[in-house]
């Protein structure tokens, strides 16, 4: 476990204490550990799920199995993975993965496809936030777990080694996994893309 | 690499362009919520516990006082009895009332 040099909490006598019953550690626990949950679950947030109800669901697992916590992770990694696996599991139990199509995206996402994809040497922050939006659907098509390990690599730029901090998955899994995944995105973008022109791609 | 697949890397690194978005700090429903279930999560105070462990061993013990007091007094009731019985048998054995 670590300090946090920002906040200054020594998080393992917090862990301790909250252990004990101390709600004053318990509380600065969860403010600690608030921006890493909520980035997690914001990051996989299932479609009919509200992030709120997901991230108090993620610290009762965290509170409820803190005396399981050996210490021989750093607690973020712990956290992540509990906050990881409770989004994979409401997303498995949500199931119904649309499809997308081309009129399912608003006009700003449609030209920012045209303009990404149309041009080799595109390079366009300004259209990061639409081009967001459109591979969070695309990734709503895919089961959790592909979606999940797509969104590390590509969207938060981890490497395999971080993704597996992250999950608890082994290296080769993730290597696997995340080809197949990649693979149905692609099948998915293909579709999109032909609607939009069924002669081209 | 298929035309497909530079195009979907293209837009994967633009999306990955886009700022994360602002947190904020915790809702306060939710941090109250959280607390309060980890409130009745806890185990209960072991002074509870012995309060009423002393509490029912106090109550056995005067019982137990009474019940005591109960059967001395029969015991010595019946005592004084049988010692007026033993005084009057030897008196009528010795002759001793008139």
């Amino acid at each position: 476990m670590s300090d946090t040099p920002e906040t200054g909490l020594d998080v393992a006598a917090c862990v301790e204490r909250a252990r004990q019953g101390d709600e004053d550690a318990a509380r600065a626990l969860f403010r600690h550990l608030y921006p890493l949950v909520a980035r997690v679950v914001r990051s996989h947030l299932p479609r009919r799920t509200s992030p709120e109800d997901l991230a108090q669901t993620v610290f009762m697992k965290v509170f409820a199995n803190l005396d399981k916590f050996s210490g021989t992770v750093p607690l973020e990694h712990w956290v992540s993975r509990i906050a990881v696996n409770t989004c994979l599991n409401q997303l498995a139990a949500e199931k119904v993965r649309p499809e997308l199509r081309w009129a399912d995206l608003s006009e700003e996402q449609a030209q920012t496809l045209e303009a990404v994809t149309s041009d080799p040497e595109a390079n366009e922050p300004s259209r990061s936030l639409a081009a967001r939006e459109i591979v969070e659907k695309l990734l709503e098509q895919l089961a959790p777990a592909e979606r999940l390990i797509l969104t590390l690599l590509h969207l938060e730029g981890r490497s395999v080694a971080e993704v597996s901090e992250a999950t608890g998955w082994n290296v080769p899994l993730i290597k696997v996994r995340g080809f197949r995944a990649r693979r149905k995105l692609r099948k998915h973008f293909e579709n999109l893309m032909g609607e939009k022109n069924p002669r081209a791609t | 690499m298929k035309p497909i697949d530079k195009k979907l890397d293209r837009l994967l690194k633009t999306a990955a362009q886009a700022p994360p978005p602002p947190l904020e700090a915790p809702p306060f429903g939710l941090e109250t919520r959280v607390m309060a279930r980890w409130r009745t999560a806890q185990p209960e105070d072991d002074s509870v516990f012995v309060f009423a462990f002393f509490q029912r061993a106090m109550i056995a013990a005067g019982v137990a006082l009474l019940l005591s007091a109960a059967w001395s007094f029969t015991r010595s009731s019946g005592d004084a009895m049988a010692d007026e019985a033993a005084v009057s048998n030897y008196e009528l054995q010795a002759g001793l009332n008139p």
